[in-house]
């Protein structure tokens, strides 16, 4: 059950029909292990860590680029490992989340590692999964293409001032979580899940960028 | 069996503001069974203007609405 506090800290998420007070404790008791931090992957432990994920592992020992990335490793953190860095900036945020480093790579996880694709490379991937279940990836037919999502992300990394799409990315990431967690059977349609290890090609881009 | 408005959940917002009126409310609503029925106390304009709309715009009945001491009294049957 929620205390007062809780309910006093996730009142607007309570306030939400696809949410709600049973929707909230769902997602208290939940586990999210994200993959790679990039912009994106750091913009999705943001969102997940404000939404009150339960416990939040990450998994990226590279290095802080120059620079920093936004918004949770700052450029004075140069050279030390991203996960690291990011455990200790998500500490502030919410005190319900115990967010905590993780060896890096999927083969000896108990998880369901689904890839959020959002590129078709590996360092520009967020990977994660609630309570064991698939989360989805990038959508395979429309709009944003992942192929531009893809490029803008790789082009962004380590640039100052990047532009919205790693948040962009980061957001729909967190958000797909969220809804796996909360409606597992319920997914939106048009969603395809990237399993580890699966060689699904990226859709064409159908904006006339590179195929 | 409760009679057919017996609250089989009692929720106090006399001391609550916007948005936890609502919120003390939904949570309340979850806390019991589709059919079963809530009761309210609150005070004040905003919960009286918001609370049953919001419970009517979330599929629930508004069976009674009627002055009860220093505010108003509600009955909410939960929907399916």
């Amino acid at each position: 059950m929620l205390d007062d506090l809780r309910i006093e800290r996730y009142a607007r998420h309570i306030l939400l029909r696809e949410v709600g007070g049973v929707g909230q404790e769902k997602i208290l008791s939940s586990t999210v292990r994200i993959d790679g931090l990039s912009e994106a992957g750091c913009w999705a432990a943001t969102y997940l860590v404000l939404a009150g994920v339960g416990r939040l592992h990450l998994a990226d020992p590279r290095p802080v680029p120059a620079g920093g990335l936004l918004p949770l490793l700052p450029a004075a953190e140069e050279g030390s490992p991203r996960d690291q860095v990011a455990v200790t900036a998500l500490a502030s945020l919410n005190p319900d989340v115990v967010s905590s480093v993780e060896p890096a790579g999927p083969e000896d996880r108990e998880y369901e590692l689904v890839r959020i694709a959002v590129g078709g490379r590996d360092e520009d991937y967020v990977v994660a999964t609630g309570n064991g279940r698939a989360v989805g990836g990038w959508t395979a037919v429309g709009s944003p293409c992942p192929r531009c999502i893809g490029d803008a992300l790789r082009s962004a990394e380590g640039v100052a001032g990047s532009g919205p799409a790693p948040a962009l990315a980061g957001s729909v990431a967190a958000s797909e979580i969220l809804a796996a967690i909360l409606q597992p059977a319920a997914r939106p349609t048009g969603l395809r899940i990237h399993r580890l290890g699966e060689a699904a090609p990226l859709p064409a881009c159908t904006h006339g960028g590179a195929a | 069996m409760r009679g057919v408005t017996e609250p089989a959940r009692v929720v106090d917002i006399r001391s609550q503001v916007c948005p936890m009126t609502w919120v003390r409310v939904k949570l309340g609503l979850e806390a019991i069974g589709a059919g079963e029925i809530l009761e309210v106390w609150m005070r004040g304009d905003e919960p009286l203007r918001n609370v049953p709309r919001s419970a009517a715009g979330e599929g629930h009945e508004v069976v009674l609405c009627e002055p009860a001491g220093d505010g108003h009294r509600l009955l909410i049957r939960k929907g399916a």
